[in-house]
Protein backbone atom coordinates (compact mmCIF):
# COMPACT_ATOMS: atom_id res chain seq x y z
CA UNK A 1 0.00 0.00 0.00
CA UNK A 2 0.86 3.44 -0.15
CA UNK A 3 2.63 4.67 2.42
CA UNK A 4 0.29 7.40 3.89
CA UNK A 5 1.99 11.19 3.89
CA UNK A 6 5.13 9.70 2.75
CA UNK A 7 5.87 7.39 6.19
CA UNK A 8 8.08 4.41 5.52
CA UNK A 9 6.20 1.33 5.63
CA UNK A 10 7.77 0.40 8.65
CA UNK A 11 7.41 3.59 11.04
CA UNK A 12 3.75 3.38 9.55
CA UNK A 13 2.95 -0.20 10.93
CA UNK A 14 4.97 0.84 14.40
CA UNK A 15 2.28 3.94 14.63
CA UNK A 16 -0.63 1.54 13.28
CA UNK A 17 0.21 -1.62 16.06
CA UNK A 18 0.68 1.26 19.18
CA UNK A 19 -2.36 3.71 17.64
CA UNK A 20 -4.73 0.41 17.66
CA UNK A 21 -3.85 -1.28 20.25
CA UNK A 22 -5.19 1.30 22.62
CA UNK A 23 -8.20 3.10 20.07
CA UNK A 24 -9.17 -0.61 20.44
CA UNK A 25 -9.71 -1.10 23.97
CA UNK A 26 -10.81 2.58 24.00
CA UNK A 27 -13.94 1.18 21.86
CA UNK A 28 -14.24 -1.74 22.99
CA UNK A 29 -14.48 -1.07 26.35
CA UNK A 30 -16.40 1.94 26.06
CA UNK A 31 -19.21 -0.44 24.02
CA UNK A 32 -19.15 -3.00 26.34
CA UNK A 33 -18.07 -1.62 30.04
CA UNK A 34 -15.12 -1.12 32.61
CA UNK A 35 -16.12 -5.13 33.62
CA UNK A 36 -14.80 -6.23 30.26
CA UNK A 37 -11.37 -4.82 30.32
CA UNK A 38 -9.53 -8.29 29.88
CA UNK A 39 -11.51 -9.47 26.96
CA UNK A 40 -11.08 -5.99 25.30
CA UNK A 41 -7.53 -6.27 25.76
CA UNK A 42 -7.17 -9.77 25.01
CA UNK A 43 -9.31 -9.85 21.75
CA UNK A 44 -7.78 -6.66 20.40
CA UNK A 45 -4.18 -8.16 21.76
CA UNK A 46 -5.20 -11.65 19.45
CA UNK A 47 -6.78 -9.49 16.34
CA UNK A 48 -2.60 -7.95 16.41
CA UNK A 49 -1.31 -11.04 16.56
CA UNK A 50 -3.15 -11.81 13.21
CA UNK A 51 -1.91 -9.16 12.06
CA UNK A 52 1.39 -9.39 12.70
CA UNK A 53 1.21 -12.87 11.12
CA UNK A 54 -0.34 -12.19 7.80
CA UNK A 55 0.98 -8.66 7.19
CA UNK A 56 4.49 -9.92 6.55
CA UNK A 57 3.57 -11.86 3.91
CA UNK A 58 -0.06 -10.33 2.68
CA UNK A 59 1.62 -6.69 3.24
CA UNK A 60 -0.42 -3.53 4.99
CA UNK A 61 -4.06 -3.69 4.11
CA UNK A 62 -5.61 -0.50 2.63
CA UNK A 63 -7.49 0.51 5.60
CA UNK A 64 -5.23 -1.45 8.93
CA UNK A 65 -7.02 0.14 11.21
CA UNK A 66 -10.40 -1.12 9.71
CA UNK A 67 -9.32 -4.30 9.27
CA UNK A 68 -8.03 -4.35 12.94
CA UNK A 69 -11.25 -3.14 14.03
CA UNK A 70 -12.70 -6.56 12.09
CA UNK A 71 -10.93 -8.76 13.36
CA UNK A 72 -11.15 -7.45 17.08
CA UNK A 73 -14.87 -7.12 17.13
CA UNK A 74 -15.59 -10.63 15.70
CA UNK A 75 -13.29 -11.89 18.03
CA UNK A 76 -15.51 -10.05 20.93
CA UNK A 77 -18.63 -11.52 18.95
CA UNK A 78 -17.09 -15.08 19.30
CA UNK A 79 -16.14 -14.70 23.18
CA UNK A 80 -19.19 -13.08 24.13
CA UNK A 81 -21.21 -15.83 22.19
CA UNK A 82 -19.62 -18.55 23.76
CA UNK A 83 -20.57 -17.16 26.82
CA UNK A 84 -24.41 -16.91 25.72
CA UNK A 85 -24.49 -12.92 26.42
CA UNK A 86 -25.88 -10.36 24.29
CA UNK A 87 -23.76 -7.51 22.60
CA UNK A 88 -25.59 -4.59 23.53
CA UNK A 89 -25.42 -3.00 20.12
CA UNK A 90 -24.62 0.73 19.32
CA UNK A 91 -24.58 1.49 15.60
CA UNK A 92 -22.44 4.77 16.67
CA UNK A 93 -20.11 3.17 18.29
CA UNK A 94 -19.49 0.72 15.54
CA UNK A 95 -19.18 3.51 12.69
CA UNK A 96 -16.86 4.95 15.28
CA UNK A 97 -14.72 2.27 15.46
CA UNK A 98 -14.32 1.05 11.61
CA UNK A 99 -13.69 4.78 10.54
CA UNK A 100 -11.49 5.86 13.66
CA UNK A 101 -9.64 8.67 11.23
CA UNK A 102 -13.18 10.36 11.89
CA UNK A 103 -12.38 11.87 15.66
CA UNK A 104 -16.05 13.24 16.69
CA UNK A 105 -15.88 16.28 18.78
CA UNK A 106 -16.38 14.65 21.62
CA UNK A 107 -16.61 15.88 25.15
CA UNK A 108 -14.09 14.46 27.72
CA UNK A 109 -16.77 12.13 29.24
CA UNK A 110 -17.49 10.87 25.90
CA UNK A 111 -14.22 10.36 24.54
CA UNK A 112 -13.82 6.64 24.50
CA UNK A 113 -10.09 7.26 24.76
CA UNK A 114 -10.08 10.01 27.48
CA UNK A 115 -12.39 7.39 29.62
CA UNK A 116 -10.40 4.58 28.89
CA UNK A 117 -7.73 6.52 31.19
CA UNK A 118 -9.88 7.72 33.93
CA UNK A 119 -10.94 4.68 34.09
CA UNK A 120 -6.77 2.68 34.06
CA UNK A 121 -6.56 5.55 36.78
CA UNK A 122 -8.50 4.04 39.40
CA UNK A 123 -8.76 5.13 43.16
CA UNK A 124 -7.91 1.94 44.26
CA UNK A 125 -4.30 1.73 42.54
CA UNK A 126 -1.83 3.76 44.14
CA UNK A 127 0.14 6.28 41.72
CA UNK A 128 2.77 4.84 40.57
CA UNK A 129 0.40 1.89 39.46
CA UNK A 130 -1.74 4.02 38.17
CA UNK A 131 0.39 5.60 36.08
CA UNK A 132 2.48 2.59 34.57
CA UNK A 133 -0.95 0.66 33.40
CA UNK A 134 -2.43 3.79 32.18
CA UNK A 135 0.64 4.46 30.05
CA UNK A 136 0.88 0.56 28.91
CA UNK A 137 -2.83 0.43 28.37
CA UNK A 138 -4.58 3.72 27.33
CA UNK A 139 -1.33 4.66 25.73
CA UNK A 140 -0.91 1.09 23.66
CA UNK A 141 3.10 1.13 24.93
CA UNK A 142 4.95 -2.56 25.29
CA UNK A 143 5.82 -3.54 28.69
CA UNK A 144 9.37 -2.25 27.43
CA UNK A 145 7.97 1.23 26.41
CA UNK A 146 6.58 1.67 30.10
CA UNK A 147 9.57 0.16 31.69
CA UNK A 148 12.03 2.61 29.99
CA UNK A 149 9.83 5.34 30.86
CA UNK A 150 9.78 4.27 34.90
CA UNK A 151 13.57 4.01 34.78
CA UNK A 152 13.15 0.44 36.01
CA UNK A 153 13.48 -3.10 34.49
CA UNK A 154 11.22 -5.09 31.90
CA UNK A 155 10.76 -7.99 34.44
CA UNK A 156 10.00 -5.63 37.22
CA UNK A 157 7.31 -3.24 35.02
CA UNK A 158 5.64 -6.84 34.08
CA UNK A 159 5.09 -7.30 37.41
CA UNK A 160 3.99 -4.29 38.86
CA UNK A 161 1.66 -4.39 36.04
CA UNK A 162 0.15 -7.84 36.62
CA UNK A 163 -0.33 -6.74 40.15
CA UNK A 164 -2.20 -3.25 39.17
CA UNK A 165 -4.27 -5.39 36.82
CA UNK A 166 -5.31 -7.43 39.86
CA UNK A 167 -6.08 -4.80 41.94
CA UNK A 168 -8.52 -3.13 39.05
CA UNK A 169 -10.32 -6.44 38.48
CA UNK A 170 -10.99 -6.51 42.14
CA UNK A 171 -12.78 -2.89 42.24
CA UNK A 172 -15.75 -4.88 40.72
CA UNK A 173 -18.37 -2.76 41.44
CA UNK A 174 -16.85 0.60 40.03
CA UNK A 175 -16.21 -0.95 36.85
CA UNK A 176 -19.12 -0.32 36.03
CA UNK A 177 -19.03 3.21 36.17
CA UNK A 178 -21.04 5.03 33.54
CA UNK A 179 -20.11 8.68 32.25
CA UNK A 180 -22.55 9.53 34.42
CA UNK A 181 -21.28 8.12 37.72
CA UNK A 182 -17.60 8.82 37.22
CA UNK A 183 -16.29 11.33 39.01
CA UNK A 184 -13.94 13.18 36.29
CA UNK A 185 -12.31 15.76 38.61
CA UNK A 186 -11.03 13.50 41.60
CA UNK A 187 -8.76 11.52 39.37
CA UNK A 188 -7.93 14.55 36.91
CA UNK A 189 -4.15 15.00 38.82
CA UNK A 190 -3.77 11.19 37.43
CA UNK A 191 -5.02 11.69 34.33
CA UNK A 192 -2.94 15.07 33.61
CA UNK A 193 0.47 13.00 34.51
CA UNK A 194 -0.21 10.27 32.46
CA UNK A 195 -1.11 12.62 29.30
CA UNK A 196 2.25 14.33 30.27
CA UNK A 197 4.11 11.12 30.35
CA UNK A 198 2.60 9.85 27.22
CA UNK A 199 3.67 12.73 25.19
CA UNK A 200 7.06 12.59 26.49
CA UNK A 201 6.96 9.18 25.30
CA UNK A 202 6.10 11.37 21.86
CA UNK A 203 8.75 13.85 22.08
CA UNK A 204 11.55 12.10 23.44
CA UNK A 205 11.15 8.47 23.04
CA UNK A 206 14.30 7.23 25.64
CA UNK A 207 14.29 4.33 23.24
CA UNK A 208 14.15 3.10 20.05
CA UNK A 209 14.95 4.05 16.56
CA UNK A 210 13.02 7.28 16.30
CA UNK A 211 14.21 10.85 17.20
CA UNK A 212 10.46 11.66 17.72
CA UNK A 213 7.09 10.00 17.83
CA UNK A 214 4.59 12.60 16.66
CA UNK A 215 1.96 10.98 16.06
CA UNK A 216 2.10 10.22 20.16
CA UNK A 217 3.16 13.69 20.89
CA UNK A 218 -0.26 14.90 18.79
CA UNK A 219 -2.22 12.44 20.80
CA UNK A 220 -1.77 13.58 23.76
CA UNK A 221 -2.10 16.83 23.10
CA UNK A 222 -5.50 16.37 21.77
CA UNK A 223 -6.38 14.32 25.07
CA UNK A 224 -4.97 17.74 27.13
CA UNK A 225 -7.29 20.72 24.98
CA UNK A 226 -10.05 17.94 25.53
CA UNK A 227 -9.32 18.43 29.29
CA UNK A 228 -8.71 22.23 29.38
CA UNK A 229 -11.92 22.62 27.03
CA UNK A 230 -14.41 21.60 28.77
CA UNK A 231 -15.54 21.94 32.55
CA UNK A 232 -15.43 20.57 34.84
CA UNK A 233 -12.16 19.35 33.39
CA UNK A 234 -10.81 22.48 32.64
CA UNK A 235 -9.19 23.61 35.77
CA UNK A 236 -5.83 25.47 35.74
CA UNK A 237 -3.62 22.58 36.09
CA UNK A 238 -4.85 21.20 33.14
CA UNK A 239 -4.56 24.72 31.23
CA UNK A 240 -1.51 25.01 32.54
CA UNK A 241 -0.81 21.00 31.01
CA UNK A 242 -2.16 22.07 27.55
CA UNK A 243 0.29 25.23 27.24
CA UNK A 244 3.15 23.13 28.24
CA UNK A 245 2.55 20.41 25.47
CA UNK A 246 1.56 23.11 23.09
CA UNK A 247 5.02 24.57 23.18
CA UNK A 248 7.03 21.39 22.78
CA UNK A 249 4.50 20.58 20.36
CA UNK A 250 5.14 23.70 18.29
CA UNK A 251 8.91 22.01 17.87
CA UNK A 252 7.98 18.53 16.47
CA UNK A 253 9.27 19.42 13.06
CA UNK A 254 12.15 21.20 13.64
CA UNK A 255 13.50 18.18 16.36
CA UNK A 256 13.90 15.86 13.57
CA UNK A 257 15.97 15.96 10.41
CA UNK A 258 14.64 14.37 6.88
CA UNK A 259 16.31 11.43 7.80
CA UNK A 260 15.25 10.90 11.11
CA UNK A 261 18.18 12.16 13.26
CA UNK A 262 17.36 14.20 16.37
CA UNK A 263 18.18 18.33 15.98
CA UNK A 264 18.96 19.05 19.80
CA UNK A 265 17.22 22.42 21.12
CA UNK A 266 20.06 24.56 20.84
CA UNK A 267 20.63 23.66 16.91
CA UNK A 268 16.69 23.86 15.64
CA UNK A 269 15.68 26.42 13.16
CA UNK A 270 13.52 28.61 15.41
CA UNK A 271 12.20 29.75 12.18
CA UNK A 272 10.47 25.92 12.12
CA UNK A 273 8.45 26.12 15.04
CA UNK A 274 4.93 26.08 15.05
CA UNK A 275 3.72 30.08 15.94
CA UNK A 276 0.24 29.20 16.08
CA UNK A 277 0.36 26.43 18.35
CA UNK A 278 2.93 29.27 20.55
CA UNK A 279 0.20 31.37 20.53
CA UNK A 280 -1.88 28.85 21.35
CA UNK A 281 0.18 27.98 24.33
CA UNK A 282 0.42 31.93 25.54
CA UNK A 283 -3.29 31.94 25.38
CA UNK A 284 -3.37 28.74 28.01
CA UNK A 285 -0.84 30.56 30.24
CA UNK A 286 -2.79 33.91 30.34
CA UNK A 287 -5.96 32.17 31.02
CA UNK A 288 -4.06 30.63 34.72
CA UNK A 289 -1.94 33.88 35.38
CA UNK A 290 -4.48 34.23 38.21
CA UNK A 291 -4.66 30.42 39.31
CA UNK A 292 -4.68 30.38 43.33
CA UNK A 293 -2.36 26.87 43.07
CA UNK A 294 0.68 26.92 40.78
CA UNK A 295 1.31 23.05 39.82
CA UNK A 296 4.60 21.70 38.09
CA UNK A 297 3.07 22.04 34.80
CA UNK A 298 2.32 25.93 35.37
CA UNK A 299 6.47 25.96 35.98
CA UNK A 300 7.78 23.71 32.91
CA UNK A 301 5.21 25.74 30.93
CA UNK A 302 7.32 28.79 32.08
CA UNK A 303 10.27 27.56 30.95
CA UNK A 304 9.07 26.06 28.01
CA UNK A 305 7.48 29.67 26.84
CA UNK A 306 11.02 31.53 28.04
CA UNK A 307 12.50 29.00 25.30
CA UNK A 308 9.61 29.71 22.79
CA UNK A 309 10.38 33.48 23.15
CA UNK A 310 13.76 33.52 22.72
CA UNK A 311 15.25 34.17 19.49
CA UNK A 312 18.08 31.75 19.79
CA UNK A 313 19.60 29.40 22.20
CA UNK A 314 22.07 31.78 23.83
CA UNK A 315 19.93 35.16 24.24
CA UNK A 316 17.61 32.78 26.15
CA UNK A 317 16.09 34.02 29.54
CA UNK A 318 18.55 31.73 31.15
CA UNK A 319 18.62 33.36 35.09
CA UNK A 320 14.38 33.04 34.28
CA UNK A 321 14.75 29.60 33.34
CA UNK A 322 17.04 29.26 36.55
CA UNK A 323 14.67 30.82 38.40
CA UNK A 324 11.58 28.53 37.18
CA UNK A 325 13.74 25.27 37.81
CA UNK A 326 14.14 26.20 41.54
CA UNK A 327 10.97 26.57 42.50
CA UNK A 328 10.31 23.07 40.43
CA UNK A 329 12.76 21.80 41.92
CA UNK A 330 11.66 22.49 45.23
CA UNK A 331 8.03 21.11 44.40
CA UNK A 332 8.93 17.68 42.92
CA UNK A 333 12.31 17.20 44.63
CA UNK A 334 13.10 14.65 41.52
CA UNK A 335 16.97 14.43 40.43
CA UNK A 336 15.26 14.47 36.70
CA UNK A 337 14.30 18.59 37.42
CA UNK A 338 18.09 18.85 39.33
CA UNK A 339 19.67 17.74 35.96
CA UNK A 340 17.38 19.94 33.89
CA UNK A 341 18.73 23.06 36.65
CA UNK A 342 22.35 22.13 36.13
CA UNK A 343 22.10 22.53 32.46
CA UNK A 344 20.11 26.03 32.91
CA UNK A 345 22.63 26.48 35.71
CA UNK A 346 25.89 26.50 33.40
CA UNK A 347 23.58 27.76 30.50
CA UNK A 348 23.38 31.34 32.81
CA UNK A 349 27.21 30.91 33.49
CA UNK A 350 27.65 29.26 36.81
CA UNK A 351 28.92 26.26 35.62
CA UNK A 352 30.50 25.79 39.59
CA UNK A 353 26.62 25.61 40.79
CA UNK A 354 26.00 23.38 37.85
CA UNK A 355 28.46 20.78 39.07
CA UNK A 356 27.11 21.13 42.55
CA UNK A 357 23.79 20.25 41.62
CA UNK A 358 24.63 17.36 39.50
CA UNK A 359 26.98 15.91 41.97
CA UNK A 360 23.82 16.31 44.53
CA UNK A 361 22.73 13.45 42.62
CA UNK A 362 25.29 11.41 41.54
CA UNK A 363 24.40 8.83 43.86
CA UNK A 364 21.06 7.74 43.26
CA UNK A 365 21.19 4.47 41.74
CA UNK A 366 18.21 5.93 39.18
CA UNK A 367 20.70 8.50 37.90
CA UNK A 368 23.54 5.91 36.88
CA UNK A 369 21.54 4.49 33.63
CA UNK A 370 19.86 7.85 32.97
CA UNK A 371 21.50 9.23 29.73
CA UNK A 372 20.43 13.20 30.45
CA UNK A 373 22.71 12.67 33.79
CA UNK A 374 25.87 12.01 32.02
CA UNK A 375 25.34 14.61 28.80
CA UNK A 376 24.55 17.29 31.62
CA UNK A 377 27.76 16.54 33.71
CA UNK A 378 29.66 16.46 30.32
CA UNK A 379 28.29 19.76 29.52
CA UNK A 380 29.16 21.31 32.39
CA UNK A 381 32.28 19.44 32.59
CA UNK A 382 33.33 20.74 28.82
CA UNK A 383 32.60 24.34 30.26
CA UNK A 384 34.81 24.46 33.11
CA UNK A 385 37.47 23.18 30.48
CA UNK A 386 37.68 19.57 31.37
CA UNK A 387 37.30 18.37 28.15
CA UNK A 388 38.98 14.84 29.21
CA UNK A 389 36.41 14.64 32.22
CA UNK A 390 33.59 15.43 29.56
CA UNK A 391 34.35 12.63 27.03
CA UNK A 392 34.56 10.10 29.48
CA UNK A 393 30.95 11.35 30.83
CA UNK A 394 29.89 11.20 27.13
CA UNK A 395 31.10 7.94 26.94
CA UNK A 396 29.41 6.92 30.05
CA UNK A 397 25.87 8.28 28.75
CA UNK A 398 26.42 5.63 25.16
CA UNK A 399 26.20 3.32 28.03
CA UNK A 400 22.68 4.15 29.09
CA UNK A 401 19.48 3.62 27.36
CA UNK A 402 18.78 6.10 24.59
CA UNK A 403 17.35 5.93 21.56
CA UNK A 404 19.59 5.74 18.42
CA UNK A 405 19.21 8.96 17.17
CA UNK A 406 20.11 10.51 20.22
CA UNK A 407 23.13 8.32 20.78
CA UNK A 408 24.34 8.96 16.78
CA UNK A 409 24.21 12.51 18.00
CA UNK A 410 26.62 11.94 21.07
CA UNK A 411 28.99 9.41 18.97
CA UNK A 412 29.04 12.30 16.35
CA UNK A 413 29.79 14.89 19.51
CA UNK A 414 32.33 12.47 20.43
CA UNK A 415 34.42 12.01 17.34
CA UNK A 416 34.43 15.90 16.59
CA UNK A 417 36.11 16.21 19.58
CA UNK A 418 38.76 13.47 18.54
CA UNK A 419 39.53 15.49 15.80
CA UNK B 1 9.76 -13.47 -16.24
CA UNK B 2 9.18 -15.81 -14.22
CA UNK B 3 7.20 -16.54 -10.87
CA UNK B 4 8.95 -17.93 -8.07
CA UNK B 5 7.57 -19.18 -4.61
CA UNK B 6 9.76 -18.89 -1.57
CA UNK B 7 9.30 -21.15 1.18
CA UNK B 8 10.04 -19.58 4.58
CA UNK B 9 11.47 -22.22 7.12
CA UNK B 10 11.54 -21.65 10.73
CA UNK B 11 12.25 -23.65 13.59
CA UNK B 12 9.26 -24.92 15.55
CA UNK B 13 10.12 -22.38 18.68
CA UNK B 14 11.45 -19.57 16.70
CA UNK B 15 8.92 -16.67 17.75
CA UNK B 16 8.07 -18.35 20.96
CA UNK B 17 8.43 -15.99 24.38
CA UNK B 18 10.15 -12.82 22.39
CA UNK B 19 8.94 -9.36 23.55
CA UNK B 20 7.32 -7.59 21.74
CA UNK B 21 9.94 -5.22 20.93
CA UNK B 22 11.73 -7.85 19.33
CA UNK B 23 9.09 -9.48 17.87
CA UNK B 24 7.95 -6.10 16.24
CA UNK B 25 11.33 -5.45 15.06
CA UNK B 26 11.18 -8.77 13.00
CA UNK B 27 7.86 -7.86 11.56
CA UNK B 28 9.02 -4.66 10.49
CA UNK B 29 11.96 -6.61 8.08
CA UNK B 30 9.88 -8.87 6.45
CA UNK B 31 6.75 -5.78 6.03
CA UNK B 32 9.56 -3.99 4.41
CA UNK B 33 10.69 -6.21 2.33
CA UNK B 34 7.10 -7.14 0.97
CA UNK B 35 6.85 -3.28 0.79
CA UNK B 36 9.80 -2.55 -1.03
CA UNK B 37 9.23 -5.36 -3.59
CA UNK B 38 5.43 -4.93 -4.14
CA UNK B 39 7.01 -1.16 -5.23
CA UNK B 40 9.07 -2.67 -8.03
CA UNK B 41 5.90 -4.12 -9.11
CA UNK B 42 7.60 -7.70 -8.81
CA UNK B 43 5.69 -9.15 -5.43
CA UNK B 44 3.06 -11.62 -6.35
CA UNK B 45 1.08 -12.19 -2.87
CA UNK B 46 1.85 -14.28 -0.16
CA UNK B 47 0.57 -16.24 2.85
CA UNK B 48 1.53 -17.00 6.26
CA UNK B 49 0.31 -20.93 7.14
CA UNK B 50 -1.65 -21.68 10.22
CA UNK B 51 0.89 -22.42 12.93
CA UNK B 52 -1.13 -26.09 13.69
CA UNK B 53 1.11 -29.07 12.56
CA UNK B 54 -1.39 -29.95 9.60
CA UNK B 55 -2.22 -33.30 8.37
CA UNK B 56 -0.94 -35.55 6.43
CA UNK B 57 -3.35 -37.89 3.78
CA UNK B 58 -1.78 -40.89 2.08
CA UNK B 59 -3.25 -43.54 -0.17
CA UNK B 60 -2.36 -47.27 1.17
CA UNK B 61 -3.75 -50.74 0.70
CA UNK B 62 -7.19 -49.09 -1.34
CA UNK B 63 -8.01 -46.14 1.17
CA UNK B 64 -6.75 -43.02 2.24
CA UNK B 65 -5.61 -42.36 5.65
CA UNK B 66 -4.97 -39.14 7.76
CA UNK B 67 -2.42 -39.17 9.56
CA UNK B 68 -1.10 -35.88 12.23
CA UNK B 69 2.04 -34.27 10.68
CA UNK B 70 5.19 -34.32 12.55
CA UNK B 71 5.64 -30.49 14.27
CA UNK B 72 7.50 -30.53 17.03
CA UNK B 73 10.27 -33.09 16.32
CA UNK B 74 11.18 -31.70 13.14
CA UNK B 75 13.94 -28.85 12.77
CA UNK B 76 12.30 -26.54 10.94
CA UNK B 77 8.44 -25.98 9.99
CA UNK B 78 7.50 -24.15 7.03
CA UNK B 79 6.14 -20.50 8.01
CA UNK B 80 4.61 -19.56 4.75
CA UNK B 81 4.92 -18.68 1.05
CA UNK B 82 5.84 -16.01 -0.50
CA UNK B 83 5.69 -15.37 -4.57
CA UNK B 84 7.34 -13.23 -6.76
CA UNK B 85 8.70 -12.51 -10.46
CA UNK B 86 12.37 -12.82 -11.15
CA UNK B 87 14.22 -12.63 -14.99
CA UNK B 88 15.67 -15.92 -14.53
CA UNK B 89 16.63 -18.41 -11.56
CA UNK B 90 20.26 -16.22 -11.05
CA UNK B 91 17.89 -12.97 -10.48
CA UNK B 92 15.66 -15.31 -8.20
CA UNK B 93 18.33 -16.29 -6.16
CA UNK B 94 19.55 -12.95 -5.64
CA UNK B 95 16.25 -11.32 -4.48
CA UNK B 96 16.34 -14.62 -2.35
CA UNK B 97 19.67 -14.31 -0.63
CA UNK B 98 18.65 -10.34 0.07
CA UNK B 99 15.64 -11.36 1.95
CA UNK B 100 15.98 -10.28 5.42
CA UNK B 101 14.37 -13.81 6.36
CA UNK B 102 18.23 -14.36 6.63
CA UNK B 103 19.00 -12.21 9.04
CA UNK B 104 16.15 -14.22 11.65
CA UNK B 105 16.58 -17.66 10.21
CA UNK B 106 18.72 -20.17 8.51
CA UNK B 107 16.59 -21.51 5.59
CA UNK B 108 14.05 -20.92 2.59
CA UNK B 109 13.09 -23.09 -0.34
CA UNK B 110 13.18 -21.32 -3.88
CA UNK B 111 10.83 -22.77 -6.68
CA UNK B 112 9.98 -21.84 -10.25
CA UNK B 113 6.19 -21.88 -11.09
CA UNK B 114 6.36 -23.95 -14.50
CA UNK B 115 5.57 -21.36 -16.74
CA UNK B 116 3.15 -21.90 -19.47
Amino acid sequence: MEAAGGLPVTRLLDRIVRRERSRLVAHLVGRLGGARLDLAEDVTQEALAVALASWPYQGLPDNPAAWLARVARNKAYDRLRRERRELPYDAEIDKRSTNPEIAPDNTPDQDPELRLIWLCCHNSLSERDRLALTVKIAGGFTTGEVAGLFLTSQEAMARRLTRAKQTLRGSEKELHETPETIDLAARLKSVLKVIYLMFAMGYAPRRGEYAVRSDIALEALRLARLLAGHAPTATAEAAALCALLCFQASRLAARETAQGGIILLEFQDRGLWDRNLIAEGLGHLQTVRQAPVVSRYHLEAGIAATHALAPNWESCDWSAIVRLYGHLETMTRSPVVAVNAGVALAMAGDPDAAMKKLEAVSDLASMHTYAPYFLARAEVLARQGKDGAARESWQRALTCPMSEPVAAVIRERLSSLTG
Amino acid sequence: MTTYMLMLNHAPDRYDGLSEDDYMAIIKDYVGWVEAMTEKGIYKGGHKLDDGPGKTLTAASGQIEVHESPFAELPEVLGGVMLFEAEDEAAAIAIAKAHPHFKHNTSLGLRAIQDV
